[in-house]
């Protein structure tokens, strides 16, 4: 661990991944070539092609992309499908497996009334989130107001409720939970961490 | 937690100011490209415009800002940016900004953009600016404001007849405190009887019938009732919302004080 590697990790160069990323590729794709394989959106993003694969055909399956007939030959000879862009929108389409759209979660919609009623208790925060298609449980709208509160975007009132601090609205996006792991080094006399803040992995749980 | 204390919700949609405003939003989004591109919801405080504007964002992604009292062009459009997640970093010109708010928002031409308490930008006179948002992106906008909103918009010439929808809130039916009720009291019947005397004195107003509710839910709560009615509110007073009638001061005056003999 050089602390040479960091500066050069430090960079400020973006690489465009995950499906937000995957779409913008395409996007761009889209606007200059027309066109385009999954070997061009693989060229500019640096993950497992397979990611890319899976998203762009679940992208298919939903309309977004439409399959071009005259398919192109590659290098080797082998053919490859030529996607162009049917359906154009800023914010990357997420999809589930069977290609349907995901239009909302529970958490975005918990964040939005949140933003728009300010002072709630969970049964308004409930009621005002629900829609035909999300429809929050007690416990979960529970555990992510709790999340929120603990991480100090809201205050606790009396008698069950909550405000969100005004300097904690943030923006349309709701607050995620990520686990990371990430080495310390912990001082039992001081109780704290000691050093510089370390660079943490994301981990799924 | 039993499932009949914490019910599926069924969400606001079940009420009708909510449902209205939807439509309203749908026709909006879907209108053919000639047709004015303004939205209009009036009404007094407590309505339920609020819950309105959370379904219609929750189902559109639409945009929302609330216009502050001290807000000025420059504060609205950085605040229209910003929600689109395009906030501009350091200062930039007005002219600039509208010129981006105007790019984000022909981007998605099918994301509405909510703009609350939009009385006030007819006060502070941005509500021109609001229009050419709105008539050079094609994006629908729908505004939101007091009853008195409609009025206020006749005053400028060229906003007016670019409204396609006027909606005026309604104020509460029975079916709507039946559905608040069944959302706030989970697990307890109320009778239609006080569900009506709940909905009288709370005006109509959809707020108030909230705190009246939360009222039955600890009156339910503390006798143990799994039903409620008139009878068993008793003698507490509804939450109206009336401020206290001026007292009779001069019927409390000192006496005067006594002069040791």
């Amino acid at each position: 661990m050089r602390a040479e590697l960091y500066h050069k990790a430090s960079l400020g160069v973006r690489v465009p991944r995950g499906i937000q990323g995957f779409w913008d590729i395409i996007c761009a794709l889209a606007a200059t070539q027309g066109g385009f394989t999954i070997t061009d959106v693989d060229r500019e993003s640096n993950v497992n092609r397979q990611e890319i694969k899976d998203y762009v055909r679940l992208l298919a399956k939903a309309g977004f992309l439409a399959i071009e007939t005259p398919s192109r030959r590659g290098p080797h000879g082998l053919s490859a499908t030529v996607y162009c862009l049917a359906r154009k929108q800023k914010a990357a389409p997420r999809l589930r497996d069977d290609g349907s759209v995901i239009h909302a979660t529970v958490q975005e919609n918990l964040w939005t009334t949140i933003r728009n009623l300010k002072t709630f208790g969970i049964a308004e925060l409930r009621f005002g989130a629900a829609t035909e298609d999300i429809k929050p449980a007690y416990g979960a709208t529970r555990v992510f107001v709790y999340r929120l509160t603990r991480a100090g975007y809201l205050s606790r009132l009396s008698k069950g409720m909550f405000r969100l601090k005004p300097g904690m609205d943030t923006g349309p996006k709701p607050p995620e939970r990520r686990a990371v792991r990430a080495e310390v080094m912990w001082d039992p006399n001081l109780r704290a961490f000691v050093g510089e803040p370390p660079i943490a992995k994301e981990v799924s749980r | 937690m039993s499932t009949s204390q914490h019910p599926v919700q069924h969400g606001p949609v079940a009420l009708e100011n909510v449902a209205s405003f939807m439509a309203m939003t749908v026709r909006l989004v879907d209108r053919a490209p000639h047709l004015p591109g303004f939205g209009v919801c009036h009404g007094p405080s407590g309505y339920g415009k609020t819950y309105a504007s959370i379904y219609a964002q929750n189902k559109t992604k639409a945009v929302r800002v609330e216009v502050g009292d001290s807000w000025s062009r420059g504060t609205l459009l950085r605040a229209i940016l910003r929600e689109y997640g395009e906030a501009p970093k350091g200062r930039m010109p007005i002219a600039d900004m509208a010129e981006r708010c105007i790019a984000v928002m022909g981007d998605d031409p099918h994301r509405p953009l909510i703009v609350d308490e939009a009385d006030k930008c007819v006060d502070k006179g941005f509500i021109e600016l609001v229009r050419e948002l709105q008539e050079s992106s094609g994006a629908p906008v729908i505004l939101i404001g007091e009853e008195k909103l409609p009025t206020k918009l006749l005053t400028v010439e060229r906003m007016h007849n670019r409204v396609l929808d006027w909606f005026p809130a309604q104020p509460c039916g029975i079916g709507d405190v039946r559905t608040l009720a069944k959302a706030f009291v989970p697990g307890v019947a109320l009778h239609d009887e006080l569900l009506e005397a709940i909905r009288q004195q709370s005006g109509g107003r959809a707020r108030r019938v909230v705190v009246n509710l939360a009222h039955a839910a600890e009156i339910a709560r503390n006798k143990g009732l799994k039903t409620l009615d008139r009878r068993a509110w008793g003698d507490d007073s509804f939450f109206t919302g009336e401020p206290p009638t001026p007292r009779h001061v001069e019927l409390f005056q000192r006496q005067p004080k006594k002069v040791a003999a």
